[in-house]
């Protein structure tokens, strides 16, 4: 880039996916009625204390070991002092001096091959609650439910060159943390949200530039533009003779602009201090080798078991493992329907494109295993054919039920009653004296063709062709 | 009947039997603060109708056998930054004025369980700052033994109405002493918990990792009573400690012969008050003559008390205090944005003494004096505390001797002046605070005599040691001439 | 260390406090006594002394990740100065570099 490079650190908050919050028995919900989810605890209200939940800390040394880093036999928490309208305790409790989890690499693919990542440090905080800005009332509303739901912060060193490596981190990143569990990663809801912070130097510096911290990207999509902006606006800063300051910027996705924050950020100091209210943690080792053995498979062990075990590419497994969901049902599936080359195909070009059309997910479909095993059955029967399988599939996905009774109603289910068939067939031949001369004078396949369509039409197109031509051929074979 | 005569003990005893009705017992002491309140200012609120409902229920129960409970129909005066469910929880500050908390504190929780009454809040320092109850925002408190003198603070709405008669029994709560000091000027017993040993949930933060609930009562008895009630693990209190509670009653009049009590030199200083040092020098005497073997200790780092604990308390107060914002509840200046809101609210809302220590907070915890101050007096804390666990663990002592406070009850306006000078009546208590260690205060021999102001005995045991220091200064109590 | 003006005014600014007019030379003074005071903290010795930052005896015990119903939507918001529905009601907020 012209001379320039860019050089990117990001930090990543997700929230854990526990019962409750962090510090109270609350449930960590999203989309309940606002302050609904709330008690003393993470209300701030005078006289309440916090309690570590054992689980989020579990979700954190999962996190930490998934991404290489080292956990912390002792860790303890921080106070994080600012004010804002949702925080309510005027601090947030945070991990500052002792993370959980610190010094790891994060290997993941790009472009067809690898690149690694160092990973600064993985710790526990909680969330705040949300504003909810509104112009008539020149005010704002704030709601709590969020407030102290448990996130895990992973910070990485600065060791992207490019926006396209950042979001191939991020992508690896938010397969990696579905996979084990940590964090159902939903972008729009707010659970993975990224702080990238950028300087740029000239190619072949080693010195680092001053760097400046990008809120409110909320996309992987914006990630980039917001990269390659910042970069952009530096660089014009740098040439004209001028100096970045270290500042935090938002992301304006609609102007495709970052801009400076409001405020004075000179007056940030956050007075981090040991949170007298907890005890430092001990974290024994045995807690840690628990929950590494434990751990869901990881994305890359799983893709290379599939290999192994079903015989698929490389680039199927990739994409059938894409999601732990989409390659649990597979795997559900593939041990009711042994025809394994079958349903890769199905996952992969029918299933992709059903959801997608549905809008939907696996999880919000009310498709089930059997149902697959029982569809690609009737297909494999001679039942139906690929685009009556592709048909039943989006009525599975929409509706759920069972895919014969759907063929049946769709009037797909191929007549196999002989006597039916063959009646049609006496009838079809009375009524095509042409063909049956065609027949005799050995014009066969001519013949056999016609007669064969006359009779699925008539049929309306239930009959099995197997069984049609059977008939037929007996029939023609009688008048000769 | 006034219910002051009996002990707290005895009368749970005899109001549970069905012997004594608990609606009389505590209606003896509503009478009495509806009397001779308005001449104290012990109060902020009285539960009337509550506490007397409470103790027919208690009554009626008792009638059909069913009474229960260690405090059966017992009213106990609650501090006012100890939240119960529905009285406002105002902690001497305007910016809490109006706040009623829907939630009772773990310790009051407790106190209920064992069927005891809460009968009112009491008048405190704002936030527990200071040692004279002069900084609160709600009212004057004054000396039962000498209402032209302060109770001490900053629980000394609590020590006032056990003074009083007015409760047999009242939560306080200690930070740098906040409990044995009043209860010194007072002429009452007051203990300190070791840090953990009582749940701080529900107790409204000044300090966290100093703050800790204490209780006032007239004798030792009494006190060995509620705070065995409020005391041991609560899973919402993290630095609640998982140890067993032992019976803080059973062993109470064992003999204190043969006990090894430790008197630190730096706690009878050359300039000490001639009356504090009399009074301590004849209590000592009195110790050893129950058989107790005394021998001078040193406690080399205590003159980096008060530094020590003033950076502490403050940057946590700091942290604390940053919860008043004017947004869930509480005091709100209104403003056409949030950061002026927030300004003026606390701005109005917060006294003069609570705005220097965030001041002092703020400062200390600022980046480039955090080292400097903050660390170096975390620092500090734990020699202050490696100070007593070579008296206790390596030396051997059961417990050590001071003067609870270094001067008696002094005038309105005295101090008030001088923040410095009000933060030195902390010089004998806010180690123990430091150390997270136990103490207890019993009325010693009076300043100029019989009749004089009242002087306490400061027993300081090492961490989990209550069954020790309530034991010497029951015995204490006893050879004084106090309940037998 | 002797504290200045702007020194004071940049805690209270971080602190969101004020003083009352004509009071600010009093707050100096009260805490330049303290602070003077607490310069005795220098002369220790503290190498290889560890800050005690937690009084707590023993490590913390977690809590197991059980859901309890939260409090009732009235009673958390009962006591807030202002509201909008089921909302707290904040004035409006100019300055976006605190937000987390």
């Amino acid at each position: 880039m012209s001379g320039w490079e860019m050089v990117v650190g990001v930090e990543v908050h997700v929230q854990l996916k526990t019962r409750t919050k962090m510090f109270c028995a609350c449930a960590n919900r999203f989309g309940a009625p606002p302050n609904s989810l709330v008690c003393p605890i993470c209300s701030g209200m005078p006289g309440s204390l916090p309690s570590v939940n054992m689980r989020a800390v579990e979700l954190g040394i999962a996190a930490g070991l998934a991404l290489g880093c080292a956990i912390a036999e002792k860790t303890s928490f921080d106070r994080k002092n600012y004010f804002y309208p949702d925080m309510p305790k005027g601090y947030q409790i945070t991990q500052y001096d002792r993370p959980l989890a610190s010094r790891g690499r994060f290997r993941f693919p790009l472009e067809g091959g690898f690149m690694e990542a160092g990973i600064t440090r993985a710790h526990l905080e909680e969330d705040s609650g949300k504003n909810v800005h509104d112009a008539a009332a020149r005010g704002s509303f704030v709601d709590l439910n969020r407030a102290g739901v448990p996130l895990v912060e992973i910070v990485t060193d600065p060791d992207f060159r490019t926006p396209g490596q950042v979001s191939a981190y991020l992508a690896a990143l938010k397969q990696l943390l579905q996979y084990i569990g940590v964090s159902d990663c939903n972008m729009e809801q707010g659970s993975l949200r990224c702080e990238p912070n950028v300087s740029i130097r000239r190619a072949g510096e080693k010195a680092l530039g001053t760097k400046t911290e990008i809120k409110n990207v909320n996309s992987f999509k914006s990630v980039e533009k917001a990269l390659r902006c910042e970069f952009e606006r530096q660089r014009r800063i740098l040439e004209s003779g001028g100096r970045v300051i270290q500042e935090t910027l938002l992301w304006n996705d609609a102007e495709s602009a970052t801009e400076p924050m409001r405020g004075k950020e000179e007056a940030r100091d956050y007075r981090y201090f040991p949170e007298p209210d907890l005890p430092p943690l001990e974290i024994p080792g045995e807690w840690v080798e628990r929950t590494l053995a434990s751990m869901p498979e990881r994305p890359e062990a799983r893709r290379a078991r599939l290999i192994r075990s079903f015989g698929l590419k490389e680039y199927d497994a990739a994409l059938l493992t894409a999601s732990r969901e989409f390659a649990d049902f597979f795997e559900s599936c593939a041990a009711l329907f042994g025809n394994v080359r079958r349903l890769s195909s199905l996952f992969m070009v029918d299933l992709l494109a059903v959801l997608d059309e549905e809008k939907t997910s696996l999880a919000g479909s009310r498709l089930n295993p059997a149902a697959v095993a029982g569809l690609l059955s009737l297909e494999e029967e001679g039942e139906i054919n690929k685009n009556q399988v592709k048909e039943i599939l989006a009525e599975l996905v929409r509706a759920g039920g069972d895919p014969a009774e759907i063929a049946r109603r769709r009037g797909m289910a191929q007549v196999r009653d002989q006597g039916e068939i063959g009646s049609v067939v006496a009838r079809i031949v009375a009524e095509n004296p042409e063909s049956v001369a065609d027949y005799r004078e050995f014009r066969e396949n001519m013949a056999v063709g016609l007669l064969i369509g006359r009779i699925i039409r008539a049929m309306g197109g239930g009959a099995n062709p197997q069984a049609a031509r059977a008939l037929l051929e007996k029939e023609l074979k009688s008048r000769t | 009947m006034s219910g002051s005569l009996l002990t707290a003990v005895k009368a749970a005893e005899l109001i549970s039997r069905g012997d004594l009705k608990a609606v009389d017992y505590v209606s003896g002491f509503l009478d009495e603060a509806l009397s001779r309140d308005s001449g104290i200012g012990a109060f902020l609120t009285i539960d009337r109708e509550a506490a007397l409902e409470a103790a027919a229920e208690t009554d009626r129960a008792a009638a059909q056998g069913r009474a229960r409970g260690r405090l059966c129909g017992v009213p106990v005066a609650v501090k006012d930054n100890i939240c119960c469910r529905g009285l406002p929880a105002t902690c001497g500050s305007r910016i809490l004025k109006d706040f009623v908390p829907f939630y009772d504190a773990c310790a009051v929780r407790r106190i209920r369980d064992e069927g005891g009454i809460v009968l009112g809040k009491t008048n405190m320092d704002e936030f527990a700052m200071g040692s004279s109850t002069e900084n609160s925002a709600l009212g004057v408190t004054r000396n039962p033994r000498d209402p032209s003198r302060v109770p001490g603070g900053s629980s000394g709405g609590s020590a006032a109405a056990v003074a009083a008669g007015m409760a047999p029994l009242a939560l306080g709560s200690e930070t740098g002493g906040s409990v044995r000091q009043p209860a010194s000027l007072c002429g009452l017993v007051g203990l300190k918990p070791t840090y953990g040993r009582v749940s701080r949930y529900g107790l409204v933060a000044y300090a966290s990792s100093l703050d800790q609930i204490g209780t006032f009562s007239a004798c030792v008895e009494d006190n060995a009573l509620i705070a065995g009630v409020i005391s041991g693990r609560d899973p919402m209190d993290s630095t609640s400690s998982p140890a067993p509670v032992p019976d803080y009653m059973s062993g109470l009049e064992d003999s204190v012969a043969g006990m090894r009590l430790g008197i630190p030199r730096e706690y009878v200083p050359e300039g000490l008050d001639a009356e504090v040092r009399r009074s301590f020098d004849r209590a000592v005497e009195v110790l050893e003559g129950l058989g107790a073997e005394t021998a001078e200790v040193s406690l080399p780092h205590t003159k980096y008390v008060i530094s020590a604990y003033y950076v502490i308390a403050t940057a946590e107060a700091s942290s604390n205090l940053a919860r008043y914002d004017g947004v869930r509840y509480g005091l709100r200046r209104e403003a056409s944005d949030v950061a002026s809101m927030l300004t003026s609210t606390r701005m109005d809302g917060f006294g003069a003494e609570v705005k220097r220590r965030i001041i002092l907070g703020t400062f200390v915890l600022s980046s480039g004096y955090y080292d400097a101050y903050y660390t170096r007096a975390l620092k500090a804390r734990a020699l202050i505390r490696r100070d007593f666990e070579d008296c206790f663990d390596r030396d051997g002592f059961d417990a050590l001797l001071t003067p609870t406070s270094p001067v008696a009850a002094f005038r309105f306006g005295e101090k008030a002046d001088d923040p410095l000078e009000m933060y030195l009546c902390d010089v004998f208590t806010a180690a123990v605070n430091l150390a997270g260690i136990t103490a207890l205060s019993v009325p010693s021999f009076p300043a100029g005599g019989s009749g004089g102001l009242p002087l306490g005995l400061q027993v300081i045991g090492g961490a989990f040691r209550e069954p020790e220091v309530l034991r010497i200064g029951r015995a204490f109590e006893k050879a004084m001439g106090g309940r037998a | 260390m002797k504290i200045d003006d702007a020194l004071i005014e940049s805690v209270l600014r971080l602190a969101r406090l004020d003083l009352p007019r004509g009071e600010f030379e009093k707050y100096k003074a009260h805490l330049q006594q303290i602070l003077d005071y607490v310069e005795v903290l220098g002369e220790l010795d503290l190498e290889g002394v560890a800050p005690m930052s937690c009084a707590a005896s023993s490590p913390a015990v977690l809590r197991a990740d059980a859901e309890a119903e939260s409090a009732a939507r009235e009673d958390v918001l009962a006591n807030a100065p202002a509201r909008a529905g089921a909302f707290f009601k904040v004035p409006r907020i100019l300055d976006q570099t605190e937000g987390s």
